[in-house]
């Protein structure tokens, strides 16, 4: 093919199910351009797929993804449109034959999985399907970050962003700072709320979980950034220290991948003992503990008890696995510390049962699909 | 919520990685949500309501991310409180301070000035055009109209909201037409016989207004016809009277102010019948909700070389009614506007007094953007 699949960089401006239809349709004058679009997409599904199931023969995956999307369009005019769900589980097919192959070829045969990929099933295939179509908006991220909030943290589906956002200002302004109600109010913006408002606000349970979540859930680079403050006042950290928490935190390497690198400035020892020093730095039980007081000092009845419902932990098991794509190493050394707090215990075990096989996506997925099929009742016959 | 739900058949492992990866594609390739830098200017916007959606994303993300951020907003808060009230010479050198304090104090600054400058430019622009003019340039997009327009609009919706007003009828001097239209500076020895303000099918705003001269009184010849304001008033024709009659007809003005045909609500527009072609005058507003005042000026004040100049007449009658209280000149155009000087009633002179203070330039048209009241007491 004489197109250049490594480009990119072409900006959505139309769905993946307009798309596709406009891909598979041969007539089409705009085929190619539709592909592009789609390939880009595709590029990120798979990359993320091989992240997952194969994560040994990382170093095959952008040739495994190239090759996978070179033989979609070498078979476009033999491919029908049967829907975004469709779509996604054919990238997989071709994806896992693209693996198999590159690793045979590569001589890898020992990271060769013991059993030959599965296809999904047909009978998943329309849950796939509607989840495709829900997520195939403009806002898709913010509508699953919405829909997580509602599913494991309470919050009101129709609450807006902004609101949310005022809500969890409320309860910081008020009972973390504890700053004057008057000046809560001119804090917060228009529309002023009133005293009572404040108060509602600030009790109800969804925004002290929301405010958990947001003072628990730090990304890696606002983390890396914490630790090279944290340090300052205490030990120092060396400048090689300082690249590989770069490495480690801000661009989600593991150890193993830092200690392959050819530039790591650090022996395997070191390595160990740098990453033990920095998790005894992560800050999220004191601030947790923080949190819990300043709402026991504003007489917030049942905080530890909202605070300890499964619900925020597995919101941030969520974000932690889906947005950070923290190992689950990671992910516990983040929730079980301020957990604890709360009288909350959070497991390894927990863990691999929410975040393996896809449980929680699995709920949120259903939920998606099911707003989708509402909104579609909704629409006029 | 709080536990996985029992008895859900497992998905088949590929279906779940399906899932897993469209998820994580679109999450992992998100990243976090997009701040805004926060900044003084920024902070000093948000806190007068001003801020543009980014500006204000960025300013409560950045709280809600960092409690030092929390405490600067609420020093900027009351540095706000503060700076609104001292001479604008203070503040300005205020701004010229080092740290936090010197950085809102600036932005204050250029905030206010900005905005006293584009409102001083948005009245002058009314003054000179036709309304109809106006609102049309404004719909076909040029950007001055559009910019005047909108800053009449802002006037007018903060206007509406701000009713029922105390009612101009209480003014000293004032009375309440008929027809809910208020009059201010009725001269001794007149009536009204009709009066109404009536925003018509077109939405353009009909002000009707029939006066009687009593025996030995004469009937003004020029009047002006206001929008009140909460905290001013933004003037809108200056109709003659013909024998005590006015006819005035505004074009555009229910598109403006948003309101629907019929009678304009009591005390949303009135009439100033104390104003003389020609002559400049100076609102006061007066302490304790009493309404305001005109007081002459020799000429429209003027800002040059960084100094306001203005000579204004001060009556017996004012000074007798306010000991102990100061005349405070302040520049609109930034929420609670932001005083220029004040002087105690005590040390200014019965007739004209020639006063000459540091203030922004502003350009052309300076006076619209100011406005006086007189407060009791001195300052704190």
């Amino acid at each position: 093919m004489a197109t250049d699949l490594d480009a990119g960089t072409t900006t959505r401006g139309t769905s993946t199910v307009a798309d596709l239809q406009a891909f598979l349709d041969g007539e089409r004058p705009d085929r190619r351009s539709a592909f592009d679009r789609l390939a880009n997409d595709a590029r990120r599904f798979l990359s993320a797929y091989l992240r997952r199931v194969c994560p040994a023969t990382e170093l095959l995956h952008d040739d495994v993804v190239q090759e996978a999307l070179l033989r979609v369009w070498a078979a476009r005019d033999r491919l029908e449109d049967r829907g975004p769900g469709a779509w996604y589980c054919l990238l997989k097919r071709v994806a896992d034959r693209c693996h198999i192959d590159a690793v045979r070829t590569r001589a890898h045969q020992a990271e060769l999985q013991d059993e030959t990929p599965e296809d999904v099933p047909d009978d998943d295939e329309p849950l796939i399907d509607a989840i495709a179509r829900a997520l195939d908006t403009e806002d898709a991220v913010a509508r699953i970050r919405r829909e997580a909030d509602t599913l494991w943290l309470g919050v009101p589906p129709d609450l807006s962003d902004e609101e949310r956002e005022r809500r969890r200002l409320a309860l910081h302004l008020l009972y973390v700072d504890r700053f004057p109600w008057q000046d809560v109010v001119r804090m917060l913006g228009e529309p002023a709320p009133s005293r009572r408002e404040l108060d509602d606000w600030a009790r109800d349970p969804a925004t002290i979980r929301l405010a958990a979540f947001d003072r628990l859930h730090m990304d890696g680079e606002a983390l890396a950034a914490w630790m090279q403050d944290a340090a300052r006042s205490r030990d120092a950290w060396s400048e090689a220290e300082r690249t590989v928490l770069a490495w480690r935190l801000a661009r989600g390497l593991t150890l193993d991948q830092i200690e392959r690198r050819s530039d790591c400035p650090l022996n395997h020892g070191e390595l160990a003992a740098l990453d033990d020093r920095w998790r005894a730095l992560l800050p999220f039980e004191s601030w947790m503990r923080e949190l819990v007081s300043a709402l026991q000092t504003a007489r917030v009845a049942g905080a530890p008890a909202v605070l300890s419902e499964l619900g925020l932990w597995q919101r941030l098991a969520f974000a932690y696995r889906y947005a950070d794509e923290l190992p689950h190493r990671d992910i516990h050394d983040r929730t079980a510390p301020p957990a604890s707090v709360v009288g909350r215990t959070i497991t390894m075990g927990m863990l691999n049962v929410w975040l393996s096989n896809a449980r929680l996506v699995e709920r949120l997925a259903r939920r998606l699909a099911a707003g989708t099929e509402e909104n579609c009742h909704e629409r006029p016959a | 919520m709080n536990d996985l739900p029992e008895g859900e058949r497992d998905l088949a492992p590929a279906t779940a990685s399906v899932l897993d990866a469209l998820i994580a594609a679109l999450l992992v390739s998100a990243g976090a949500a997009a701040a805004g830098a926060f900044t003084a200017e920024a902070c000093v916007r948000y806190l007068c309501g001003k801020a543009s959606l980014e500006e204000v994303a960025a300013v409560r993300r950045a709280m809600l991310r960092d409690a030092e951020i929390r405490r600067r907003v609420r020093a900027a808060l009351h540095r706000l409180d503060d700076l609104r009230s001292m001479p604008w010479a203070q503040a300005r050198n205020e701004a010229l301070a080092e740290g936090w304090d010197g950085q809102v104090a600036a932005a204050w600054i250029a905030f206010s000035t900005e905005g006293a400058a584009n409102l001083a430019q948005a009245r002058a622009r009314w003054s000179g055009e036709a309304w109809g003019r106006l609102h049309e340039m404004a719909l076909q997009g040029a950007a001055e109209a559009t910019a005047a327009w909108e800053a009449f609009r802002a006037f007018a919706a903060a206007s509406v909201a701000a009713l029922p007003a105390p009612a101009p009828a209480m003014v000293r001097g004032g009375a309440m037409g008929v027809g809910g239209l208020p009059l201010r500076g009725m001269p001794q020895g007149c009536d009204v016989e009709s009066a109404s303000a009536t925003v018509g099918p077109t939405g353009a705003l009909a002000i009707g207004l029939c006066l009687r001269a009593g025996e030995g009184a004469s009937l003004p010849t020029s009047a002006r016809v206001e929008l009140q304001g909460p905290a001013d008033v933004w003037p809108l024709a200056e109709p003659p009277l013909i024998d005590g009659a006015l006819q005035a007809t505004i074009e555009g003005f229910g598109a403006a102010t948003g309101l629907p045909e019929g009678p304009v609500p009591p005390g949303l527009v009135v009439v100033d019948l104390g104003v003389h072609a020609g002559q400049a005058t100076l609102r006061v507003a007066l302490p304790g909700g009493r309404g305001a005042t005109e007081v002459p000026l020799e000429e429209p004040p003027r800002i040059e070389n960084g100094m306001l100049r203005l000579a204004l007449e001060l009556r017996e009658s004012l000074l007798t009614l306010y000991p102990g209280s100061r005349l405070v000149l302040r520049l609109l155009g930034a929420p609670h506007g932001q005083a220029i000087a004040s002087w105690p009633l005590s040390e200014l002179g019965l007739g004209w007094n020639r006063l000459s203070v540091p203030a922004p330039d502003l350009g052309s048209g300076a006076a619209a953007a100011l406005t006086a009241e007189i407060v009791e007491g001195t300052p704190s």
